[in-house]
């Protein structure tokens, strides 16, 4: 199956598998784009990119931990009624 | 007595709205007696036009609308036609990497005008590629030149409907499309900079973002 996949025309084998981490690459672009036209010095370009990154994910990470705590934990307990 | 003071009281009102209504706030704070801040008087506590630099008339902020269309034709051709290359390349990076992979996990088909429209108004911002990726859509996919076409449920008594075997559905075609949409919307960003941004300022001690020190 994977090897018959023809890139661009057919979407990704397994994403239904891997969905969640394509987190990653989506705020490492946002970053790049957004960063190169907000930095003022373009050699902390870089630096910049990378922290901007991991904040996006950090705060992702930071919902989905919030919304299992909220959904799974704490409705939970609520009364049925 | 208490005539008196109610007179001159009037009298430097009157005065004071006068001077007002002329701009001229001086006359007013005179004619009330009210002597000026000392921080206006002295001039060594004025801010310091080193660390606060004032944006001169030659360098306020033009709009070029060259640089926006070049920087919808591709992504960063607009701040590399004004001579901020560098800078160019690194937006151009951004929005390809976004655009491309957002092709590469949804495949052509997350590219869609006529069943994603409002998708396809963002979309459409990265510029002619979105266009192109949208044609290949219906040459390749939709035509059945890549693949022939599948009948999938339809409604009794409706038309048959054919879709493509490479027709992405659930999180591939989710992500996908937002990959591509993302791409788009900051391509704005990136196309309005570039018809903002003076020419030829990247650089550590020049250029807009260096002289109201928005790096954040």
């Amino acid at each position: 199956m994977t090897l018959a996949w023809t890139p661009f025309l057919q979407p990704a084998p397994g994403v239904q598998h891997w969905w969640w981490m394509l987190v990653v690459p989506m705020a490492l672009g946002v970053s790049m784009a957004y960063k190169a036209v907000r930095t003022k010095d373009l050699a902390d370009w870089p630096r910049d990119v990378l922290r901007m990154t991991l904040q996006i994910v950090a705060a992702v990470v930071g919902i989905a931990v919030g919304l299992y705590v909220l959904v799974i934990l704490v409705l939970p307990l609520l009364p049925a009624e | 007595m208490w005539r008196a003071n109610a007179k001159g009281m009037r009298h430097r009102y009157t005065v004071g709205l006068s001077a007002a209504a002329r701009g001229d706030f001086s006359q007013s704070r005179e004619a009330d007696g009210i002597p000026e801040p000392r921080a206006l008087r002295d001039s060594a506590d004025q801010p310091d036009p080193a660390k606060h630099p004032v944006p001169d008339a030659a360098s306020e902020t033009s709009f070029r609308p060259l640089g926006a269309i070049l920087g919808w034709v591709f992504p960063g051709l607009g701040h590399i036609a004004s001579g901020n290359a560098k800078r160019g390349i690194m937006a151009m990076a951004g929005v390809l990497l976004l655009f491309f992979g957002g092709l590469l996990v949804g495949g052509v088909d997350c590219v869609d005008r006529t069943e994603d429209r409002l998708w396809f108004f963002g979309q459409v911002c990265c510029g002619p590629i979105a266009i192109a990726a949208d044609k290949v859509n219906e040459m390749q996919l939709k035509s059945g030149a890549a693949a022939p076409l599948i009948e999938t449920a339809s409604y009794p008594g409706q038309p048959k409907v054919f879709v493509s075997p490479f027709k992405g559905i659930a999180h591939a075609n989710e992500f996908g499309t937002l990959f591509v949409f993302l791409a788009g919307l900051l391509n704005i960003c990136v196309l309005l900079d570039a018809a903002v941004r003076p020419p030829s300022s990247d650089g550590p001690s020049s250029g807009r973002r260096a002289v109201d020190g928005g790096a954040a």
